[in-house]
């Protein structure tokens, strides 16, 4: 496939036609933090924001656009970081998220991202809403406190026979994730594993199963090191 | 050159962060000659003898005497810290800001085993702080200039942010950002 | 309630999932309310999953899931209807009825609700009973409606008694309303062919109604050259608070609309027009019905296929994407862009979606020609525009204006009351001070100030947070929770506003408004996230001294306002006050 040239901060690339801007931009060595999108996150949800950049002078959101010929990319500026890490500190405040007693701490991709970004605290006030957990199901357990509404178990996610298994369920801040509690008792062992690797938090993990490995060797205990922000 | 002087106090926290303090091996023997503990708990001086350089908080804001503490220690210190992440986003101890304190106080008093049996008395006294509807970040209530992150900081991050403060400006190396 | 079952009901209905909302509807009219029964059985019908009936039930406002009364009672909730009285209204329905708001009677016969902007802030205050609009409350009029309902009258016989049927009160009209003077068949004969037309709208310099002002020709334009089937969608989801020109032009110039939705049919060659009508307006749905049925024996309109798509409550279904998905039979949440709709929208054909005035205006320029549409308006706004003018005026009502009039004219025409603030084209526009004279001498047009028609005036005695607050209240209600900085970010700009307003803001939380305004506004998926912050921004621009007077700069700025009093009280109240 023919490349595609572009700008980004100032600087030339090129990219194969057809590819998102995030990943033009990776090709060429310039991460975009990312959230909702990792690769292999098909197709693009465009809920989390966390990839917004400036294209031609306008704000959107890079996971959800295609690179093209002569876009002038801004990434790494000093507005465009800040509005990134202000998201991450969105929902930091409207979930619950106690680092300390989750599950996921260490290979939670919030929480690596807060590192990259290296977020101390939220500039938002924690606004501590209380939320139900899903204690119900036989395998999993919902954990509502840390879900970011990414949707990645609402619409990418279904069961062996096809289908939907969690839903996104009310509208505005009142939207929750539900769980079909049938299908969810019916859940194979490598699609319920399938789930808790999709969620990118603590918000569904497995019912009965504490910490997997000491703090040290999880995924994002060195994150920090490895990403020049 | 004076010794800086350094005040700490943990409010609604489990003390971890003062352990974590503790902690830091032979950094402390640098940093004693660096600086010199004003009111804290681990020289057991309850009121501020002077002005102080630094101030850390740990622990977030549960009560009312937890409150004139952080407001004290804001009006005494130029600098204040929040170490630790009960101080920074109220911590465990916030887990129970979504239920009714009522509920929780009948819990911790009334409903658990090891309750008195037929007990209806949840302890209380003029003597004691008002618990707070919730529990608060420090930075909510007053102006914190920096955040050390962790539960608790390690000893080696609250050294290297202690030495950067000394020298001018709090930095810390984004990879010992941590939240657990 | 109802034992029917749900394959009975939705007998009439074909077996197709993206026509779920008229399923819902049938199934809600039959039976009540859905039940988790119905939603099995449903699922089943549609071969669908349960959970994709429950999300769609829970996204809109008027879908219920569980029992909501025989009749329930939706008060609008916008700051016209505040400063008219509906909280009064509420007050006098909760006492009659002895129930709050939110709550049904023990015998199930009355729900008693609040929603948004039900499009009557001419009419102000008003309610919504059994989707029946009943405008211009007073205390005397629900008194009586609660003891006839009881008694067993019927709905629309009330509404008429106790006069409280809508009406439309046009002050001003330029071009709709004279004479629609041709033939029907002579306009069908006019059109030559589908670049004609397109050149002929092209050349009126029309631009989209909605608020955006996307030239229509250019849209239609850009959806042909993508391979059809291609879509026309009518856009009747008019939900800004303080509009309701829609409600008009939907009542008094039907024919007009579907004339232009046929137009624009032959202009992009499309065979399927679909017209999208809140909920609000359900009460419309009949007349609509039948001028389509009337109009069918023109050839023109005959050979499309038509769909009147009932909505059930979701301001964002506005936002031209969320409708689409919304008429798929989707929850209303928009979609990422690209795709844009002229390339694939609805079932994901090129598709128009324009605004009702929008088709209105194509038939006029049809019929009168591109010149003596352009010959109104300016230079990049061209030709006239319905306005709604509420608030404390004395002629509320329907304006018809050339676009360029200044805000000092309009204030003249509908008779604005010692105005101190203009909100112009609703909560997502722009608040005006209209004490700063030359504040009024600038001109609505998309120059300048751009509407989608709501004009909301409000008099000196207002208080200008109580409006701010309900606007930004608004946008809370109406996110869709789909992208993080518009739900959790108004949500947090909401109370950011409620703590300077309560005054125990310091001057950096001044600056906090304007600072996460602009990253909701920079990082939201559509166009609610990307405005609504525009409610703090603009006003802190037209108002600076009121945010000023909020604040208290004597203060120390290292100790922040707290109330101890408040965040004891629950102490105080499990051990009494007196413990000290």
């Amino acid at each position: 496939m023919s490349n595609v040239f572009f700008q980004c901060d100032g600087k030339s690339m090129q990219a194969p036609a057809n590819t998102t801007v995030v990943e033009a931009l990776k090709l060429n060595g310039e991460i975009v933090p990312t959230l909702c999108w990792s690769p292999g996150i098909e197709p693009c949800l465009g809920t989390c924001r966390v990839c917004t950049i400036k294209i031609n002078g306008k704000e959107a959101a890079a996971c959800t656009q295609t690179i093209s010929e002569n876009m002038i990319i801004e990434s790494a500026t000093d507005e465009i970081r800040d509005l990134q890490k202000a998201i991450v500190e969105l929902l930091f405040v409207e979930g619950n998220h106690y680092c300390a007693s989750c599950e996921k701490s260490g290979d939670c991709e919030l929480q690596g991202l807060a590192y990259q970004m290296g977020m101390t605290h939220s500039r938002f006030p924690y606004q501590f809403t209380p939320y139900e957990l899903d204690y119900t199901g036989v395998h999993l357990l919902l954990e509502r406190n840390r879900c970011i509404h990414c949707k990645r178990c609402t619409d990418l996610f279904v069961d062996d026979k096809q289908r939907k298994v969690f839903s996104f369920e009310g509208k505005g801040s009142d939207t929750l994730v539900q769980m079909n509690h049938k299908y969810e008792s019916e859940l194979s062992d490598h699609k319920r594993k399938e789930v808790v690797d999709l969620c990118p938090v603590g918000a569904i993990i497995f019912k009965g199963k504490g910490f997997d490995r000491p703090i040290g060797t999880r995924k994002f205990d060195h994150w920090g090191d490895k990403i020049d922000v | 050159m004076s010794k800086k002087k350094v005040a700490t106090v943990s409010l609604a926290g489990c003390f971890g962060c003062h352990m974590s303090f503790l902690d830091m091996d032979l950094e402390l023997l640098d940093l004693i000659d660096l600086i010199q503990f004003d009111r804290s708990p681990l020289t057991d001086i309850k009121t501020f003898k002077h002005r102080v350089d630094i101030g850390l908080i740990e622990g977030g804001v549960c009560n009312d005497h937890n409150l004139h503490v952080l407001r004290d220690f804001r009006q005494h210190c130029d600098v204040l810290i929040s170490l630790g992440e009960c101080a920074i986003m109220g911590g465990l101890p916030a887990m129970r800001n979504d239920i009714p304190l009522s509920e929780c106080l009948n819990e911790a008093y009334l409903g658990v085993p090891t309750a008195i049996k037929n007990s209806t008395i949840i302890p209380h006294h003029e003597d004691l702080p008002k618990i707070l509807d919730r529990v608060y970040p420090c930075h909510e209530l007053v102006k914190i200039d920096y955040f050390l992150t962790g539960c608790p900081p390690s000893g080696e991050v609250i050294a290297l942010a202690l030495k950067s403060l000394l020298r001018g400006d709090l930095t810390i190396p984004r990879e010992l950002i941590k939240y657990d | 309630m109802n034992k029917k079952s749900v394959s009975k009901i939705v007998r009439h209905l074909p077996r197709d999932p993206t026509r779920l909302l008229d399923y819902l509807w049938a199934i809600q009219r039959a039976k009540g309310f859905i039940s988790p029964l119905d939603i099995f059985e449903l699922a089943k019908l549609l071969k669908i999953d349960e959970s994709r009936i429950k999300e769609v039930i829970t996204f809109y406002h008027f879908f219920f899931d569980k029992p909501h009364g025989e009749f329930s009672i939706f008060l609008d909730q916008s700051i016209i209807a505040k400063h008219a009285g509906i909280d009064l209204i509420e007050k006098v329905f909760e006492e009659a009825l002895g129930v709050k708001s939110g709550q049904m009677t023990d015998d199930w016969q009355f729900g008693l609700y609040k929603t948004s902007c039900i499009g009557m802030s001419d009419q102000a205050p008003a309610a919504l009973i059994n989707m029946i609009p009943f405008v211009n409350l007073t205390t005397d009029k629900v008194l009586t409606l609660i003891t006839c309902l009881k008694r067993g009258d019927e709905l629309l016989k009330l509404q008429k008694d106790l006069d409280c049927v809508p009406q439309n009160t046009v002050h001003q009209s330029l071009v709709t309303q004279d004479q629609w003077d041709q033939d029907i068949t002579s306009l069908h004969t006019q059109i030559l062919n589908p670049q004609d037309i397109i050149q002929e709208i092209i050349s009126s310099g029309l631009r989209g109604r909605g608020g955006a002002g996307f030239p229509t020709g250019k849209k239609w334009q850009l959806c042909r050259q993508y391979p059809g089937p291609r879509v026309v969608v009518c856009n009747a989801d008019e939900g800004e608070p303080g509009t309701f020109k829609d409600r008009y032009l939907l009542t008094e110039h039907a024919t007009k609309l579907f004339y232009g939705m046929a137009i624009a049919a032959k202009a992009i060659e499309s065979q399927e027009a679909y017209l999208y009508l809140r909920a609000e307006y359900t009460y419309l749905l009949d007349h609509l019905h039948f001028v389509l049925t009337k109009l069918q024996r023109d050839p023109l309109i005959r050979q499309i296929k038509w769909r009147i798509q009932l909505g059930a409550g979701a301001y964002v279904v506005g936002e031209e994407s969320a409708l689409l998905e919304s008429l798929e039979g989707k929850r209303g949440e928009p979609r990422l862009r690209p795709p844009f709709p002229v390339e694939k929208g609805y079932l994901g054909k090129p598709t128009i979606v324009n605004n009702v005035e929008t088709f209105v205006l194509v038939s006029k320029v049809l019929e009168k020609g591109f010149e003596s549409f352009r010959k109104w308006g300016t230079d990049q706004s061209a030709g006239v525009r319905w306005l709604s003018i509420s608030g404390d005026v004395s002629k509320p009502g329907l304006y018809e204006v050339p676009w360029g009039i200044r805000l000092r004219e309009v204030l003249e025409l509908c008779g604005a009351q010692s105005p101190l603030m203009i909100q112009v084209g609703g909560p997502s526009g722009e608040c005006i001070n209209a004490t700063i004279l030359s504040e009024l001498e600038r001109k609505l047009s998309f120059e300048d100030l751009p509407t989608g028609g709501s004009f909301m005036v409000f008099s000196k005695e207002r208080d200008i947070f109580t409006i701010l607050q309900n606007f930004m209240q608004f946008f809370v209600d109406e996110s869709c929770g789909n992208c993080t900085p518009c739900r959790a970010g108004n949500v947090v700009l909401n109370n950011q506003l409620k703590k300077v307003v309560d005054g125990h803001g310091r001057p950096q939380d001044l600056m906090s408004l304007t600072q996460w305004s602009h990253v909701v506004m920079k990082t939201s998926r559509c166009g609610l996230g990307m405005s609504s912050p525009r409610v703090i921004t603009t006003s802190m621009k037209a108002f600076p001294e009121i945010y000023q007077h909020k604040i208290d700069s004597s203060k120390s700025s290292l100790i922040f306002d707290f109330d101890e009093q408040k965040a004891t009280s629950d102490y105080d109240k499990i051990f009494g006050e007196n413990h000290e």
